[in-house]
C-alpha cells in the first residue's frame, strides 16, 4: 500500500490538527510539535506528515508532493489552486475583513490597500469594481494605516483585539474562514480507498463535536 | 544578453533518445488501429479558438500578428485543428475519420503541475461515429497507449459532460447558481455546497441530491447503484443507463480494473459533450491524459458530426518514468576506435564502417588521451588500434582482449560478435 502524505501548516493549525487526528483514532507522533524535524513517517498508519509554511500547503498538494493538506481558507483563497476542498475542520476560525482608521480619510487618488493577501485583494476589488492600489506586506498589517502607508487593510480578524488596541475599526466583513482539508485531485482518484478512510474518520469526529 | 525564456526548454540528446523511444511505441499503437498521423500548422487563426465557451481562455494563448494585421495563435491544442481539417478538407470522405498526431501545443498557463508553455501531445480523434463502440475503442486505446509507454497501472476516470446538466434541468436554478454549484461540485466541496444551498430556493430532495453528488465517485458498480437510487430526472437516469452499458462493455473486454467513475468529473475544455475521461498513473498521482466526446465542436465549421478523442501529455509521461526509475535500454552498443599514428587512419576508418554495418554506433578518435570523453558519451567499448594488432576494452568492466589486425579484417563476419562477447 502506498504511503499517503499529509502537508500541515506549521504553528497553530498543526496543533489543532494533531488533536483532531488523535481523537479520530489516527495517532500522530507525540514529538511532532516539539521536534524540529520536518518529515514524520508513520509506517503503521501508512502515513507521512510534512510540516510546511501555511502558504505552501496548497502548492505541495496541487503538485501532488502531498496528497492531503490542512490549511486555512485564507491561504486557499489567496493561492487559488486547483484542489478538492473536502472538509471544514471547524478550527482556526476567523474572517477576512477590511479595516482602517475610524474617520476613514478621503483620498484624491485611488484607495491604497495593504495586505498579506494581494491576489485575493485584487480579485475582491475587481468584483467590487473599485480600482485600488495594493501594497503587499508580510506582517503587522495594522501598522499600514497608522503610518500612512495605506488607507485600508485587508486582513484576517479573529477577535478584533489587535485592531482595537491599534485604534482601527472594521469597515466590512468579507468572509468567514476556518481550517480546511484539501486533497490532490489525482490522489483522490488513485488512492481513493485510503484517503476516504481518513476523511470518513475525521468527518465522524467533527460531527460528534 | 539574457536569452532565457521561461516555460520553454531545450531537449538534450539523452532526453530526446527517451522521447524517440516513447514516440515509436505510441505511433505503433496508433498505427495498429489505423489512426493516420497528420501534422497541422503551428499557427492557427484566433477565431478558430474563440466563440466556443470554455475552450481555452483567450489570455492563455500566444498571439502573433501577421503582416495583414490578422491575429494568429500558436495552436493551444490539436483537437480544434483536426476538427477544422475534418470539416473542410475531408468533408466528402466516408466516415469515420481516424486521425492521430504527435506534436507540440502552446499555452501561456498550464493548470497541471509541470509549468511548461510548450507541451508535447500525442493523441487520436475519431470523427463521424456516435456509437458506443467508438467510446469504448477510445478508452481501450488510451489504456493500450499508456501501457505501451510503461505506465504500470493505468487508471481511467470516466465522467459525463451532460449528466449534471440533465440533473440541473429539473431544478429550476438560475445560471449564476448553476455555475457556482458546478464549480463547487467539481471541487468536491461538500461544505461549500451545503453552505451555498442554504440561500438557494430548492426543495430538500433536490438539495440532498446535490450534496450526495459531491462525494459520489469511485468503483463504477458502486457509483451506478448509488446514482440509480437518487430521485434524478428521467433524462439524467437514461444517461446513467448509457454509462452503465459502457461500463459493462469495458467489463466484458477485461478493462474494468482500470476504470473509476466520477459523475461530477468536469473537464477544463468546454467543448466536451458526452463521455469524458482522464488518464492517470495509478501508482503515482500524475495526470497523463484527457479525452472525451465533442459532438458539438464541428458544428461551427458548418457540418455538425459526432467525434471522440484523447490527448496524452508526453512531458507528464516522462515525469512519471523519472519517478518510477524506468530504465531506457540503449538499443545498440557504442564503440570508439582510437588510433595514435596517422598511418593507422585508413584501418580505423574501414573498421568503423564494417562495425556500423553491423549496427554498432562507432566514433573514430585520434589520440584519445583521457577517458573523460568516453564517459561523457556513454561508450561501451574502446578499440585501441596499433600497427599490427588491436586491443578491445570493455569500458565498464575493464575486461580486454588483443587480436591480430589482419585476422580481424580476414574473418570479420564470423568473429566480430564473438570478439565483443569475450569482453562483455
Amino acid at each position: 500500500m502506498a504511503n499517503i502524505t499529509i502537508a500541515m501548516a506549521k504553528g497553530r493549525l498543526a496543533k489543532q490538527a494533531v488533536k483532531l487526528f488523535n481523537n479520530s483514532g489516527i495517532n500522530l507522533p507525540d514529538d511532532m510539535l516539539s521536534s524540529r524535524k520536518l518529515i514524520f513517517e508513520l509506517p503503521q498508519e501508512n502515513l507521512e506528515i510534512i510540516l510546511v509554511k501555511p502558504a505552501d500547503v496548497p502548492i505541495y498538494v496541487e503538485y501532488g508532493t502531498a496528497d492531503l493538506g490542512i490549511v486555512g481558507k485564507d491561504t486557499l483563497l489567496e493561492e487559488n489552486r486547483d484542489l478538492y476542498e473536502m472538509l471544514d475542520l471547524k478550527f482556526g476560525k476567523c474572517r477576512f475583513a477590511l479595516a482602517g482608521l475610524p474617520e476613514g480619510k478621503e483620498t484624491l487618488l485611488q484607495r491604497k490597500v495593504a495586505t498579506k493577501y494581494p491576489d485575493f485583494t485584487r480579485r475582491f476589488f475587481k468584483i467590487k469594481g473599485e480600482p485600488v492600489e495594493i501594497i503587499k506586506l508580510n506582517g503587522s498589517i495594522e501598522l499600514a494605516p497608522l503610518t500612512g502607508l495605506a488607507d485600508t487593510i485587508l486582513d484576517i480578524v479573529q477577535t478584533g483585539r489587535t485592531l482595537k488596541e491599534n485604534g482601527l475599526v472594521v469597515y466590512e466583513n468579507i468572509q468567514d474562514l476556518s481550517a480546511r482539508l484539501v486533497v490532490n485531485k489525482v490522489s483522490m482518484k488513485t488512492y481513493q480507498k485510503q484517503i476516504s478512510k481518513i476523511i470518513d474518520a475525521l468527518e465522524a469526529e467533527l460531527e460528534e463535536e | 544578453m539574457n536569452a532565457f525564456v521561461e516555460g520553454v526548454r531545450d531537449i538534450l540528446p539523452k532526453e530526446l533518445r527517451r522521447r524517440r523511444a516513447i514516440y515509436k511505441r505510441i505511433r505503433k499503437v496508433f498505427q495498429n488501429e489505423d489512426y493516420r498521423e497528420v501534422i497541422t500548422p503551428t499557427l492557427e487563426s484566433l477565431e478558430l479558438y474563440t466563440g466556443i465557451e470554455g475552450v481555452i481562455d483567450k489570455s492563455e494563448m500566444f498571439k502573433v500578428v501577421d503582416e495583414n494585421g490578422q491575429i494568429l495563435v500558436l495552436r493551444p491544442d490539436v483537437t480544434m485543428p483536426i476538427a477544422r481539417l475534418a470539416a473542410t478538407r475531408f468533408q466528402d470522405t466516408p466516415r469515420p475519420l481516424k486521425f492521430s498526431y504527435l506534436t507540440t501545443a502552446y499555452q501561456s498557463k498550464s493548470s497541471q503541475s509541470l509549468n511548461l508553455k510548450e507541451k508535447t501531445q500525442a493523441g487520436v480523434e475519431m470523427i463521424g461515429s456516435d456509437k458506443l463502440y467508438a467510446d469504448i475503442e477510445m478508452i481501450a486505446l488510451l489504456i493500450k497507449t499508456m501501457k505501451a509507454v510503461h505506465i504500470n497501472n493505468p487508471l481511467i476516470d470516466i465522467g459525463h459532460a451532460d449528466l449534471i446538466n440533465e440533473i440541473f434541468c429539473e431544478m429550476n436554478l438560475d445560471k449564476k447558481d448553476k455555475d457556482n454549484l458546478l464549480s463547487l461540485l467539481s471541487a468536491k466541496n461538500k461544505v461549500g455546497i451545503k453552505k451555498y444551498l442554504k440561500d438557494v430556493n430548492l426543495d430538500d430532495q433536490n438539495k440532498e441530491i446535490l450534496i450526495k453528488l459531491a462525494t459520489l465517485f469511485g468503483e463504477p458498480d458502486y457509483v451506478l447503484d448509488k446514482l440509480k437510487e437518487l430521485p434524478i430526472s428521467k433524462k439524467a437516469y437514461n444517461e446513467v443507463l448509457n454509462l452503465e452499458k459502457l461500463f459493462n462493455k469495458l467489463k466484458e473486454i477485461g478493462l474494468i480494473e482500470h476504470i473509476t467513475f466520477d459523475p461530477m468529473l468536469i473537464s477544463r475544455h468546454g467543448y466536451y459533450s458526452g463521455v469524458i475521461f482522464k488518464g492517470y498513473a495509478g501508482d503515482h498521482n500524475i495526470l497523463l491524459a484527457n479525452g472525451g466526446r465533442y459532438d458539438n465542436l464541428t458544428k461551427r465549421f458548418g457540418v455538425g458530426e459526432p467525434a471522440v478523442g484523447f490527448a496524452l501529455e508526453i512531458e507528464n509521461v516522462l515525469d512519471y518514468l523519472n519517478k518510477t526509475d524506468y530504465e531506457f535500454k540503449a538499443e545498440n552498443s557504442r564503440v570508439v576506435i582510437n588510433y595514435n599514428k596517422e598511418e593507422n587512419f585508413k584501418d580505423a576508418y574501414n573498421m568503423a564502417e564494417i562495425l556500423r554495418d553491423k549496427n554498432y554506433i562507432v566514433e573514430i578518435f585520434e589520440e584519445l588521451k583521457s577517458d573523460d570523453y568516453v564517459k561523457f558519451q556513454g561508450i561501451d567499448f574502446k578499440i585501441e588500434l596499433e600497427e599490427k594488432e588491436l586491443k578491445l576494452y570493455n569500458v565498464k568492466t575493464k575486461k580486454h582482449t588483443t587480436i591480430n589486425k589482419k585476422d580481424f579484417f580476414d574473418k570479420i563476419d564470423e568473429t566480430t560478435a564473438d570478439l565483443f562477447e569475450e569482453v562483455r
